[in-house]
């Protein structure tokens, strides 16, 4: 308990503590919400994909002297869509297509990290320590949560039917594919403005984990996306208190954190129903 | 269309929340009040020891970056940053050491509200760069492994605690001119050292060439992997130039740095059947309590083990 106390104390009293804990949530907000629609579409490794993916753009941004973000940008999108276009015109399916594009990213990443003979190490400007977020990323990272919000306000019918059933939507006369699309863009700002802050683990975990945690328990989709968004938030309060009192890192204690309310959620769930299944196997 | 109104609405006044957040926080520069003891940060057990051997036990004094690891990219966890936002002084190596890589050190200094020179100092502000081969704009960092380096980094940590802390100025200096007194001594026997070895053994063969600055004071040539831990360590480029190098000369050993992975190291002693004669120190201390654990010994250690592999 006086642990707590002294978590608290410090929080009033430092202010790195303070934005540590306000990006936290506010990423965790944003990938609950997004994830929940990535693990309905079953693309769950899509985050992971992109944030290696955004190689090649940190490293061309870099040579050309553009915004780290921009550059990124548009590699992950590009990533995306050549997923997807894989996908979609061969027999190959979308988890092969991630494996095959995502490495061939990274490694022109690597290629023309080489090539851009930089004093920094590109490969780490962009993964983030939340502990060190700078007042502008910040800045992106609420906007970019704002952009999330109202993407899914905007088209939370079109997404809930793209998401259910495709086929059903298209005969709706729903434009799956644009949809899609925009989705992939908004992904992809939330994993680049993310990596930023948070750094790689954080970001797939928090995609795919607090959605996944909140899938368990509902069925309805406004109630999973609330709930995902709060899984998200929680991890990122109790894994930043972990983190503050034991001096862990604070990123892997946020998501340990997160697999632990999963690993809860797994068992104790209803809709899991996790204890009558392991009867059934016994009998 | 009402409730997508609402959402904007919403959205901007989280937005314009967290700018103005931003914008209401203050500065905190530490002052020392009275009957406290200065507090000190170093980046690494080097700079730690030597501020250690001028402070001893009038400051409290933290080290960011373990011993055992690698200085040029590391993550702060949260007591290096609570300790920093504390801390009246910071002492860094500088060139490039800790802003090269990741940066972290850079973004550590801005997430704790410090700023450079004021109460953020790097400790080799009075030595003579060198820079490296592979890119001439930036600085090589390994300075200290020149002791006549490492005497002027403890005469600017000196002088900073001096000006920080007035009431303990005597004490400090009486401590560093001891000091250095020591450092002076194994200085003076290192530079005639190597003379005795022929020139076609003395050939210091390391992962990363960070032995440049040691070279120079003592006379031997440096061979290396690859430059510095920042870059691709191990190319094919790389292992053919240094193979190259060693096999032009008669070295009698190799050595392998106490915090680089001795892999490379091994497949180099593999290709040219000359066997690793020792650990050498170069980014970091040893464990306490263990041989090469201060500046002092860690230097002396890798006198004695460099000059005893390149002679036998």
């Amino acid at each position: 308990m006086t642990s707590l106390v002294e978590f608290f104390n410090a929080l009033g009293k430092y202010d790195f503590l303070q934005i540590a804990l306000l990006t936290a949530v506010m990423v965790g907000i944003m990938s609950g919400i997004i994830g929940s629609f990535i693990i309905l579409r079953g693309m769950s490794l899509m985050g992971d994909a992109i944030s290696h993916a955004v190689l090649p753009g940190v490293a061309v941004a870099y040579m050309l002297g553009i915004n780290i973000l921009i550059g990124a940008s548009i590699f992950g999108v590009l990533a995306a869509l050549l997923i997807g276009f894989v996908a979609a015109r061969s027999k190959i399916k979308t988890d092969t297509s991630i494996g095959v594009v995502f490495s061939a990213f990274y490694a022109l990443g690597f290629i023309l990290i080489s090539m851009a003979e930089s004093s920094t190490n590109l490969h780490h400007i962009l993964f983030g320590n939340i502990l060190a977020v700078s007042d502008s990323d910040i800045m992106t990272t609420a906007v970019v949560l704002g952009i999330v919000i109202l993407f899914v306000v905007i088209f939370y019918k079109e997404l809930l039917v793209t998401s259910f059933d495709a086929t059903y939507a298209k005969t709706y006369g729903l434009n799956v594919q644009v949809i899609h699309y925009t989705l992939m863009l908004v992904l992809t700002l939330v994993t680049v403005s993310a990596l930023q802050t948070v750094g790689i683990i954080l970001v797939v975990a928090m995609l795919i984990t607090p959605a996944a945690t909140a899938f368990l328990w509902t069925d309805k989709l406004d109630v999973m996306l609330v709930l995902s968004a709060v899984v998200g938030v929680v991890s990122s309060i109790t894994g930043l208190y972990f983190s503050y009192t034991f001096n862990w890192a604070s990123g892997p204690a946020i998501v340990i954190v997160a697999a632990l309310l999963f690993a809860i959620s797994f068992v104790f769930s209803p809709k899991q129903n996790f204890f009558k299944l392991q009867r059934s196997v016994a009998k | 269309m009402k409730k997508i109104i609402i959402t904007l609405v919403g959205v901007i006044a989280m937005i314009s929340g967290v700018y103005f957040f931003l914008h209401s926080r203050e500065n905190n520069s530490q002052e020392l009040a009275d009957g406290d003891k200065l507090r000190v940060v170093t980046t690494n057990s080097i700079l730690e020891d030597m501020v250690h051997n001028v402070g001893k036990d009038r400051i409290e004094l933290y080290s960011i970056v373990k011993r055992g690891t690698d200085p040029h990219e590391y993550e702060p966890q949260p007591t290096d940053v609570s300790e920093t936002v504390e801390a009246n002084v910071i002492f860094h190596n500088g060139l490039n050491l800790e802003t090269g890589g990741n940066g972290w050190f850079k973004k550590l200094v801005k997430t704790s509200h410090k700023s450079f020179d004021e109460d953020v100092f790097s400790a080799s502000k009075t030595v003579v760069p060198k820079h490296l081969t592979t890119n001439v704009n930036e600085e090589d960092p390994h300075a200290w492994l020149d002791l006549a380096n490492g005497i002027k980094y403890v005469q600017v940590i000196t002088k900073v605690l001096k000006d920080k802390d007035k009431k303990n100025a005597s004490f400090y200096q009486a401590n560093a001119d001891k000091y250095i007194a020591k450092l002076e001594k194994l200085h003076k026997t290192a530079q005639s050292k190597y003379l005795g070895i022929p020139e076609s053994q003395r050939l210091l063969v390391t992962s990363e060439g960070a032995f440049k600055y040691f070279s120079a004071a003592y006379h031997v040539t440096p061979a290396y992997i690859w430059e510095i831990n920042t870059e691709a360590q191990g190319t094919p480029e790389q292992m053919q130039s240094v193979l190259a190098k060693i096999r032009k000369t008669d070295v009698k050993h190799l050595f392998v740095e106490s915090s680089v992975s001795p892999k490379s190291m091994e497949k180099v002693s593999k290709e040219t059947g000359i066997g690793i004669y020792s650990k050498i120190f170069t980014d970091s201390l040893a464990k306490k309590g263990t041989d090469g654990d201060a500046y002092y010994s860690m230097m002396k250690w890798n006198i004695d083990h460099i000059y005893d592999g390149l002679a036998k």
